[in-house]
């Protein structure tokens, strides 16, 4: 299945990042596969990230993202700042990274927009 | 008196480097640089046509010029403007041929433009958003975006459409 929106799709495409669309019940999420995580910083060098995508995306922002498999920081082996629940999504138990900035362009900002954030977010971790 | 003293000659890029924006005393000759080369000029008080001539940019009404800022500001000097190039913060000009124009993508939209370079704090002045908050990216095909800083330069030559997209990258926990 998919509903990710073009643009999306071709910015990861073209990125060479791998990506699967899946749904389960009312959410629809992007997967990540295997992203390469800020090097030293984790106990793992790279995880799955899963972006739920709220119905009336992409002009609706999305809020938050998800790890798999779970990370800590290696510096006192401790989960990071308000990432220490777990969401079930696709018969999995995520990581959740409390994560948010509302502050979202419709018809401007998209997942290079949501990358963006993680990965500034996976950067600046404490 | 120092005020008498004239400096044989001074390399303002040289200058404004090393002084930061400090106006620098007067001298014979001035040493501008244009696109990679330095020339020599006399009068600190110059037109863009006539840098264009010093630059052997002729006819110069098929060429343009543009300053560059040390902060990333690209200001275009029109043939009969003048400029002080004593003035601190002018660092360097660029120049290409005015029939020549570069495409690029920002944010979905597009743009033709006419330098062959242009820096991230332009992208964002053309994007509209705000510098201070906003970040800017060049979309890398197959690998990880590359940040733009304000005062970087991104080369348009390069063998395809150019795609930038600006952000937020900010967000807060809980």
């Amino acid at each position: 299945m998919s509903f990710l929106p073009s643009n999306d799709r071709q910015y990861l495409e073209n990125r060479g990042l791998p990506f699967e669309e899946v749904v389960d019940a009312s959410q629809k999420g992007v997967i990540l596969r295997e992203f390469q995580l800020p090097p030293g910083r984790f106990d793992t060098e790279q995880a799955d990230i899963l972006i739920l995508l709220p119905s009336g995306y992409p002009d609706a922002p999305p809020d938050m993202f998800y790890l798999l498999p779970w990370v800590k920081l290696v510096q006192g082996a401790k989960y990071p700042k308000a990432a220490d629940q777990a969401h079930q999504f696709n018969s999995q138990k995520w990581q959740r990274w409390s994560r948010h900035n509302n502050e979202w362009r419709p018809g401007t900002d998209g997942i290079w927009t949501m990358l963006k954030r993680i990965e500034n977010a996976l950067e600046v971790a404490a | 008196m120092t005020n008498n003293t004239v400096v044989e000659e001074i390399e303002l890029e040289a200058w404004v480097k090393q002084h930061g924006a400090v106006q620098p005393p007067l001298a014979k000759h001035y040493l501008v640089r244009i696109d990679d080369r330095s020339y020599k000029v006399d009068d600190p008080v110059i037109t863009g046509g006539q840098l264009l001539d010093k630059a052997s940019k002729r006819p110069v009404d098929e060429h343009l010029i543009f300053q560059v800022l040390h902060n990333g500001q690209l200001e275009e000097i029109r043939l009969d403007e003048t400029v002080e190039l004593r003035k601190p913060g002018i660092e360097r000009f660029i120049t290409w041929r005015s029939d020549r124009s570069f495409r690029f993508v920002i944010d979905g939209r597009r743009f033709e433009w006419g330098a062959p370079i242009i820096t991230g704090l332009k992208l964002k002045e053309l994007a509209g958003v705000d510098p201070k908050s906003y970040g800017v990216w060049l979309e890398v095909r197959g690998a990880e975006d590359r940040p733009i800083a304000d005062n970087e330069s991104v080369d348009l030559q390069a063998p395809g459409v150019e795609r930038f997209f600006t952000g937020k990258k900010t967000t807060t926990e809980g």
